[in-house]
């Protein structure tokens, strides 16, 4: 048992986040690849994670994708009518400590990416450029440009991105679908975590940052008087931008706010296709329903 | 040029003039290079007239073997014949030595980076490499990082293009490091070529190409896990997109002569992380994959969601090491036009050497400096994409106005990353066939490595691409261009090679360490094109002798039928689909009209009953299993559905007989070629299983029609009665045989009635066709073995097929106790739930063998 941290300083969450597809004809064949095994950071512990999988799967198997993220294969190789995932971890988050390099203009972060000048603007290469879900667009260079003046410094400029895409798009769950491309997001100004947080990777690719998306949880707090609901959370996204060294500032448009120890990080990756909780593949089955549950509280951390 | 080559005994190469470029056969002065002579030597010895001769041979080879290539946007065309040039380029053993060395070298440099790229990543961490080559590039598969390949091999069979500038060197213009294609082309140019010119190949000692292929072969079966040696002979299959691939031909010419099982998407699956065959007879494992589909189609799971080519879960199969594929997933990376500057740097620090065959000069505009080269010289430079997926075509700044070169600059401006600038390279020139005469024409030469061992062996040789007009600055088979086999010459004594043809020497690679597979193992795709085939082929033809008839019957001046004797022979053919319904009461039509009505029947492809379509729904099924079918077969089907589409459209009723008669003898060599050369196989049972379940819905049909019109007839006596009414019909189905003579009575008929329902000896009775049937289903693979699909179909099968059986007889009792009536009458209800069971058989094997689940995402 490692030791707790003092209440200020860190958080500890047990999360529980339920998948549940109902198939209409029994599934012959089914492949999973998930990623819903949190992975280790400097501020994020790991307690504990257990993965629970019904009907029991023929293969399981865990590997690392190419971002670190833990991996795991599911293949369902009998018949089955239904299927759930049920992911349940006890992670404590650290506070971070105020960077310096937030405060490095924002034109020496993407000159330094420009010229890949040292080791570590190699490796932040790798989320900034177009990949599957965020298309460079011009109409999101003109956007953010307007809060990266030149000799801002970088932490503040994405803040006042953050926040003026907070101010400008508007959370609706019904605008979008997973597969609602980042034009047209940003041309009805509505959609989800997840397109929000690709509309913010977006501007800031388009000015020559790198921009990591970010899957996980956030914690929420029930309005004052009423018990929290059992179930009423979901899986959540936001961005992470690189900072020079080994500064990453994640930034939540959805939540108008850099992230708070209240954030659980999963996986990280380009955008949604890296990283989605549960993909597959299916043989017969014809349709399914799905059903995503997720909660998050509190642990109180006494002492051992 | 102004001194033109004096060449002596070639009359067709009298004036040939080549440009300022190097010329493969010509010198500067005008000699013939010296390893030319021994061919020049022996083409002198014919004259313009021979050499046509020998072209039309290599023409004719070239279609027997039914070698084509598939134009992108054409569907109509679908299949272009292949334009091989017959005059080879010629290379000298000594030069090609260096080209050798050098292509082995950029192998293994290839394979060192891909290793690297899919790995450590050393190259981006020592900045040798940008690693926006890697990040901004959509061919760089991030799923495939950690996915190690047996042996470490991510290439097995690898392909370079080379162009010869002016001073005599070869460049390199491109690489194909994913899928190349052309290797089996080269091998098809070669056993083509080298049995028309079989005396001058050995002349001129020519290199052989087969061995290469047996190195290919044996590289593929060693990269089997270690698994599948211990018990059983490793499986190799070739992974094709489908038959709409533009080298789809490639693809089943390589399984053949590599023996190996040609393969889609769909035929396999992956189970416990192993990938299996979907089979006749069951899964059987699959331990190396030489694909011709393209990385990122190859696993809807882990790549492009939405492929359907793919199979779900290759990535994971290969990432547990459990198969090996060729090349490794990822392997396209290194096509992108971007890396080419960096590879004299690389192959220093990655194998410590001088990278031996340049690149052509190019600048990847992601470099500030190199962008701003690009911007100042784009007159002399050629914009190409940095990366294949990005799909841009090729611009030659020369050719852009003001405004176009401006514009361009722009894009390149706004994502560096995606444009590399490349000088524009001058081809050298050969020889090649055109307006009667050799004209000098730019070419670009594929050279091909596999792996072998720790290294790579060369093809000696390769595939030749020639542009349509001299001096034309795109070589591409997409673009209209010809090939040719290329020679390498000079190693060996001239004629110490004994002659002897390619094909010859591949077949020794089926002797090779693995064992044939056993007959079940049948693809169940090819189960089904088989069963399609078979069932189109049958169709075509019973519709072809309906209309022959007919069409004789209108236009035989010597008999003229009388509307009342062409009725019978409409109504069939309208009950049977091939004629819409003629009102010959009402409106009866002229002849003329009738005329018009059979040639649609025959030859409108929009009239989805006609020959035509049909011929092109066979075109469709057979396409995927002509390398099931025996020689010789697909090709007869290409030609009759040529011909019928093209030159049956407006022609005269002679025209449209010869036709006929032409589609009716294809059936019957087609099915004669299908019984003497056809192994008695799985494949050989759903291909006739085909055939005699269309007859029989066809029989059926027959005597119902036959049946209807005698029951009205009944009202009304005609003259002729009942049995003329029948004549007519079978005559013009060709089953006349059945009435005894003429002059026969009721009797007799209702006799030709019942041999025709029920000798089970003759092969064109309904009987015989349901006894078929039942003993092909006996004898598939059984239930308990079948992979896929519903398990009690075989049986179901079986029994409809039986159910059918008992129809039939009851429908022979009931007209033979059918007292006073004519017996013929009682047969369109008796035969009746024939007409509903029949269709049935062909839905219940579907079910059992051909269902293939498509993969949707989750």
């Amino acid at each position: 048992m490692p030791s707790p941290a003092p209440p200020d300083a860190a958080r500890r969450h047990r999360v529980r986040h339920v998948t549940r597809y109902e198939y209409q004809e029994s599934v012959e064949l089914a492949q999973h690849v998930l990623h819903l095994e949190p992975r280790a950071l400097p501020l994020q512990q790991s307690v504990s994670w257990s993965l629970a999988v019904s009907p029991e799967p023929s293969v399981m198997a865990q590997h690392s994708d190419s971002f670190g993220n833990p991996v795991t294969y599911l293949a369902l190789q009998e018949p089955h009518s239904s299927l759930e995932i049920v992911s349940e971890m006890e992670v404590e988050v650290r506070r971070m400590m105020e960077d310096p390099a937030l405060a490095t203009p924002c034109e020496t972060i993407s000159a330094a990416l420009a010229a890949s000048a040292d080791p570590a603007a190699r490796a932040a290469a790798a989320f900034a450029y177009a990949s599957p879900r965020v298309p460079l667009l011009s109409a999101l260079r003109d956007y953010a440009g307007q809060s990266f003046s030149p000799g801002r410094p970088i932490g503040e400029a994405a803040l006042d991105l953050v926040h003026r895409i907070h101010a400008d798009f508007v959370f609706d769950p019904v605008a979008t679908t997973v597969s609602t491309p980042l034009a047209e997001v940003l041309e009805r100004r509505r959609g989800v975590c997840q397109d929000l947080a690709h509309v913010v990777i977006g501007c800031l690719r388009a000015l020559g940052l790198a921009a990591r998306y970010v899957s996980g949880y956030i914690r929420t707090i029930p309005p004052p008087g009423q018990a929290r609901l059992r179930g009423s959370d979901a899986s959540h996204a936001w961005v992470a931008l690189w900072c020079g060294g080994t500064c990453w500032l994640d930034l939540d448009a959805t939540n108008n706010q850099a992230a708070t120890l209240d954030y659980v990080t999963v996986a990280w990756g380009r955008d949604y296709d890296d990283v989605s909780p549960v993909r597959g593949v299916l043989f017969g089955g014809s349709s399914h329903t799905l059903a995503v549950m997720v909660d998050v509280e509190p642990v109180e951390v006494g002492p051992v | 040029m102004s001194d033109q080559p004096s060449l002596p005994g070639i009359e067709e190469i009298g004036d040939y003039a080549h440009g300022a470029v190097w010329d493969e056969l010509v010198t500067g002065d005008g000699r013939i290079r010296k390893h030319w002579d021994p061919v020049m030597g022996y083409l002198a010895q014919f004259d313009p007239a021979e050499l046509g001769e020998l072209r039309d041979e290599a023409a004719r080879l070239l279609r027997q073997n039914g070698v084509a290539y598939t134009i992108y946007d054409d569907p109509a065309a679908a299949d272009r014949p292949w334009p091989l040039d017959l005059v080879p380029l010629l290379i000298s053993a000594e030069e090609w030595r260096v080209v050798e060395a050098g292509v082995i070298q950029r192998a293994r440099l290839l394979n060192a980076l891909l290793a690297d790229i899919y790995g450590a990543q050393r190259v981006v961490a020592d900045d040798l490499l940008p690693p926006s080559l890697l990040h901004a590039n959509p061919s760089f598969l991030r799923p495939c990082c950690g996915v190690v390949p047996r042996q470490g091999a991510f290439l097995q069979l690898y392909a370079v293009d080379l162009a010869r500038s002016p001073d005599g060197g070869w460049w390199v213009l491109a690489d194909r490091s994913q899928a190349p294609s052309g290797a089996g082309y080269a091998l098809e140019n070669r056993s083509v070529v080298g049995r028309v010119l079989a005396d001058c190949l050995s002349a001129a000692a020519v290199e052989p190409l087969a061995p290469f292929f047996a190195a290919l072969r044996d590289s593929l079966c060693a990269l089997a896990p270690e698994a599948a040696d211990r018990f059983r002979s490793p499986r190799i299959v070739l992974l094709t997109p489908g038959i709409y691939n533009e080298t789809y031909f490639e693809h089943a010419y390589l399984a053949r002569r590599l023996d190996i099982t040609l393969v889609e998407g769909a035929d396999l699956t992956v189970r416990d992380r192993r990938v299996f065959l979907r089979t006749l007879g069951g899964l059987e494992p699959v331990d190396v994959i030489l694909r011709r589909l393209d990385d990122d189609f190859c696993d809807p799971l882990e790549l492009r969601t939405e492929s359907t080519l793919g199979v779900a879960g290759l990535v994971e199969a290969a990432r547990a090491g459990n198969v090996t594929i060729a090349n490794a997933l990822g392997s396209g990376i290194l096509e992108g036009m971007a890396f080419k500057p960096f590879l004299p740097g690389l192959a220093q620090a990655l194998l410590g050497e001088t990278l031996q065959l340049p690149d052509v000069a190019s600048w990847w505009c992601g470099g500030v400096r190199e962008r701003q080269y690009v911007a100042d010289h784009v007159d002399r430079l050629v914009i190409k994409p940095a990366f294949p997926a990005l799909g841009l075509e090729p611009v030659f700044g020369a050719e852009l106005s003001e405004a176009e070169r401006a514009a361009l600059l722009a894009k390149i401006a706004e994502r560096p990353f995606d444009f590399v600038g490349q000088e524009r390279v001058e081809l050298s020139t050969v020889p090649v066939h055109a307006e009667g005469k050799l004209v000098p024409r730019p070419l670009v030469l594929r050279v091909f490595a596999a792996a072998a061992g720790d290294g790579f062996v060369v093809m000696p040789g390769g595939l030749t691409r020639t542009s349509p007009v001299g001096g034309g600055p795109i070589v591409s088979m997409q673009h209209g261009g010809g090939c040719k086999d290329t020679w390498i010459v000079g190693a060996a004594a001239p004629g110490t090679r004994a002659a002897e043809t390619e094909s010859a020497k591949i077949v020794s690679l089926r002797g090779g360490a693995t064992e044939r597979h056993p007959a079940a193992s049948l693809p169940s795709r090819a189960a089904d094109g088989l069963f399609w085939s078979g069932r189109y082929v049958e169709r075509v033809g019973s519709g072809a002798r309906l209309l022959r008839s007919l069409l004789l019957g209108i236009t035989d001046a010597a008999k003229l039928w009388t509307m009342q004797e062409i009725e019978p022979a409409l109504a069939f053919a309208a009950a049977v689909g091939l004629l819409p319904p003629v009102d010959l009461v009402g409106a009866p039509p002229t002849v003329s009209e009738l005329i018009a009505l059979i040639r649609t029947a025959v030859a409108d492809q929009g009239y989805p009953s006609s020959v035509a379509a049909n011929l092109q729904r066979l075109m469709g099924a057979a396409r995927g299993v002509r390398d099931q079918l025996p020689p010789g077969c697909w090709q007869m089907i290409g030609d009759v559905a040529r011909k019928s589409a093209i030159e049956g459209s407006r022609a005269v009723p002679a025209r449209v007989l010869l036709r006929l008669d032409e589609i009716v003898a294809f059936t019957a060599a087609f099915w004669g070629t299908v019984d003497d050369m056809m192994e008695r196989d799985a494949g050989w049972r759903f291909l006739d299983l085909g055939r005699r379940l269309e007859r029989a819905i066809y029989l059926v049909a027959l005597f119902r029609a036959a049946s209807r019109i005698a029951q009205r007839s009944e009202g009304e006596p005609r003259a002729g009665g009942d049995e003329a009414l029948l004549a007519a019909v079978l005559t013009a189905v060709g089953a006349h045989r059945f009435l005894p003579d003429a002059a026969a009575g009721e009797r007799e008929t209702a006799s030709g009635v019942s041999a025709g329902l029920l000798n089970a000896s003759d092969p064109l009775s309904i009987a015989f066709q349901l006894a078929s049937i039942a003993g092909h289903l006996r004898a598939l693979p059984q239930a308990e073995h079948i992979a896929s699909g519903d398990p009690q179909g075989v049986a179901q099968s079986l029994a409809l097929t039986q159910a059918a059986q008992a129809v039939l007889s009851g429908a022979m009792g009931a007209a033979s106790r059918q007292e006073g009536a004519t017996p013929l009458a009682a047969l369109d209800e008796a035969l009746a739930p024939l007409t509903g069971l029949l269709p049935e058989i062909s839905n219940a094997l579907t079910r059992v063998y051909f269902t293939h689940a498509f993969a949707r995402p989750a």
